[in-house]
This record gives C-alpha cells, sequence and structure tokens, in this order.
C-alpha cells in the first residue's frame, strides 16, 4: 500500500502540527527530536518563558513515555537492545501550544497512570507545588519510576488545561495510553 | 599527600558544565539538563561530595547557574544540597542559586522550594545578575 502523504502532510498542516515522530525511540534520536522542537519553538513569536515552558512539558512528556511504553522493539543480533515505541506531536492553534503522546502501556500500570493523572488534576498550582515539594523530599516508593513521579507533576504544574488522557485496550496484556497537554501562552 | 581533586566537564547540548575544584572548596553548575543518563552522570559528582564532607574541610561553595534542567535533575541536586546540608554545622556552606533571568519563574520558584529545605548552609537566591 502506498500512503498518501500528500493526505497525511494536508491533514497534519491542517492540525498545526509542528513536530512529529512515530517509531523507536533511541537516545539519540529523542535528543534529536528535543533540538527540532526547540529550534521549531525558536522560530515561533513566543517569549524566552513560554518556550522553556513548552520544552520542559516536552521533555517530561518524552521521558513519561520511555519510563512506560510498554512495546519494546529489539534490535542488534549479538546483544539484544530494547528500545521503547511511541508516538509524540507537538503543534498549535494560535498562542496554545499542544504535546501529545502516545504508547502502549501494560494493563497492570494503567490504575498507577490514571490515579496519578486524575489527582493532580485535582490539584491547583499552589497544591501542584506543595506536592511537588513532598515528593521531592520524600524516598522513591515506587522502583519503576526513577523520577519520584516528578515529571508528571512537572507537567501538571505546567499545564494551562487539565491533563488530557485516554486508554484503549490493545489485548490482555496491553493498552494504549494517549496525553494531551496543553499550553496557553496567555496564562503561562 | 594527597592530590586535590578536580574535575571539569565541558558543556554539552543536554549536560551541563561542571566545575570541581577541591583546592578552592568550590562546585560549579551550568548549563542544561535533560535526557542524559543522570544517575551514572551525579554518580562521581556524588562520590567525590560524600567524601569530601565526611573529611575534616572547612567551607564549600557550589555555585548553581543553570538555565534549564528536568525533573530527574531537580531530585539530583536536591540530594546533593541535603547532603551538604546535613554536613553544614560549623562549616562554611554556600549555594548560590544564580538565575540569569529575572523572569524565569520556574528557576526562581525551585530555588525557593530548595532553600526553604535548607537548615544548616547558607543558600542565597541570585536573580537577574549574570555573575
Amino acid at each position: 500500500m502506498v500512503l498518501n502523504m500528500r493526505e497525511y502532510s494536508n491533514k497534519f498542516k491542517e492540525m498545526n502540527i509542528n513536530v512529529s515522530y512515530s517509531g523507536p525511540m533511541w537516545d539519540d534520536g529523542v535528543k534529536g527530536i528535543a533540538e527540532m522542537v526547540k529550534t521549531s519553538l525558536s522560530h515561533d513569536e513566543l517569549s524566552g518563558k513560554a518556550s522553556k515552558i513548552i520544552f520542559s512539558v516536552f521533555v517530561e512528556q518524552v521521558t513519561n513515555m520511555l519510563m512506560y511504553s510498554a512495546e519494546k522493539e529489539q534490535y542488534g543480533t549479538t546483544e539484544r537492545e530494547e528500545v521503547s515505541t511511541g508516538m509524540l506531536i507537538l503543534g498549535n492553534r494560535g498562542r496554545t501550544y499542544f504535546i501529545q503522546t502516545g504508547n502502549a502501556i501494560k494493563n497492570e500500570s494503567m490504575a498507577l497512570v490514571k490515579g496519578r493523572i486524575d489527582h493532580l488534576n485535582s490539584l491547583d498550582k499552589k497544591e501542584l507545588r506543595q506536592y511537588h515539594k513532598e515528593r521531592l523530599r520524600g524516598e522513591n516508593d515506587n522502583p519503576e519510576s526513577k523520577g519520584v513521579g516528578l515529571g508528571l507533576i512537572e507537567i501538571a504544574r505546567r499545564a494551562t488545561a487539565p491533563i488530557g488522557y485516554s486508554f484503549e485496550m490493545i489485548d490482555e496484556k496491553l493498552s494504549y495510553f494517549s496525553m494531551y497537554v496543553e499550553i496557553a501562552q496567555e496564562v503561562v | 599527600m594527597t592530590v586535590a581533586y578536580r574535575l571539569e566537564r565541558e558543556r554539552t547540548k543536554t549536560a551541563p558544565y561542571v566545575l570541581i575544584d577541591e583546592e578552592k572548596s568550590y562546585i560549579r553548575f551550568e548549563g542544561e539538563s535533560y535526557l542524559e543518563d543522570i544517575f551514572s552522570f551525579f554518580d562521581e559528582i556524588n562520590e567525590w561530595l560524600k567524601k569530601y564532607l565526611s573529611s575534616d574541610f572547612t567551607e564549600l561553595t557550589f555555585d548553581c547557574a543553570m538555565e534549564y534542567f528536568n525533573s530527574s535533575t531537580t531530585k539530583q541536586i536536591y540530594n546533593m544540597l541535603r547532603l551538604m546540608d546535613a554536613n553544614a554545622i560549623g562549616k562554611k556552606v554556600v549555594a548560590n542559586w544564580i538565575v540569569a533571568d529575572e523572569d524565569d519563574d520556574m528557576l526562581i520558584e525551585c530555588g525557593e522550594d530548595y532553600q526553604e529545605e535548607m537548615e544548616n548552609l547558607e543558600f542565597n537566591l541570585v536573580i537577574g545578575d549574570d555573575d
């Protein structure tokens, strides 16, 4: 099947998607995408503060995806190297930027992720700062999470609307997790 | 006689400039830190720090002039500061949180939050000064 690239490209243009990636997330590749996002933001009319906030959310979302993605592709013949796979987009509707990520996660992680996001969405900015401080002080209670969940708190602190998300069951082991974060320049 | 430890690491796009100068009792961070294997990065720094803080040192200055860092780095810097703070009684331990852009609420708030957690060391917020 030949993908109609023009249609695809137009669709992205219509949705004002500036950067997109889908596939394996190697360290170097992720750094390259980050660099591209930085450059893309530097070409927009953004204050230094706003572009830093958007970049920060992007970094934490990608990190989150690398940590939770359960869909790992294996590369290499002698040494099997596992790489997370996922999809990400950065776009804007006028002065509101959005970052969306998608990746498979284990069904058993679903409740944890959902619970964390719901909790963060229920807190206001002041409470989020306080919660961040508490988590910073506390010991790591989740061995799977290297950042004691600080990344997700950082996202919630910078987002200007509640974090959007959805889970779609793939099979008995995996679900597809999408996360949507918005940053309105007027608010930051 | 032991030779004073010295570590100087060039800044990259995703890792900060690091200077540890034991002779001058001085640590400096400068730049950005994200998407790096931050744990091995800080391991070497912490290894020296622990050794230094358990010696009969008299002073230590930490200039932290970061521009941007991710959440795992936030935790690592916090751990460093806590370690310094716990060993600062009766010593001159100073941490300078240097923020070049006075509009940078992210960095300023982070500095304020660190400052609140410190009990023994001198924590200075240096804002709008390029040092």
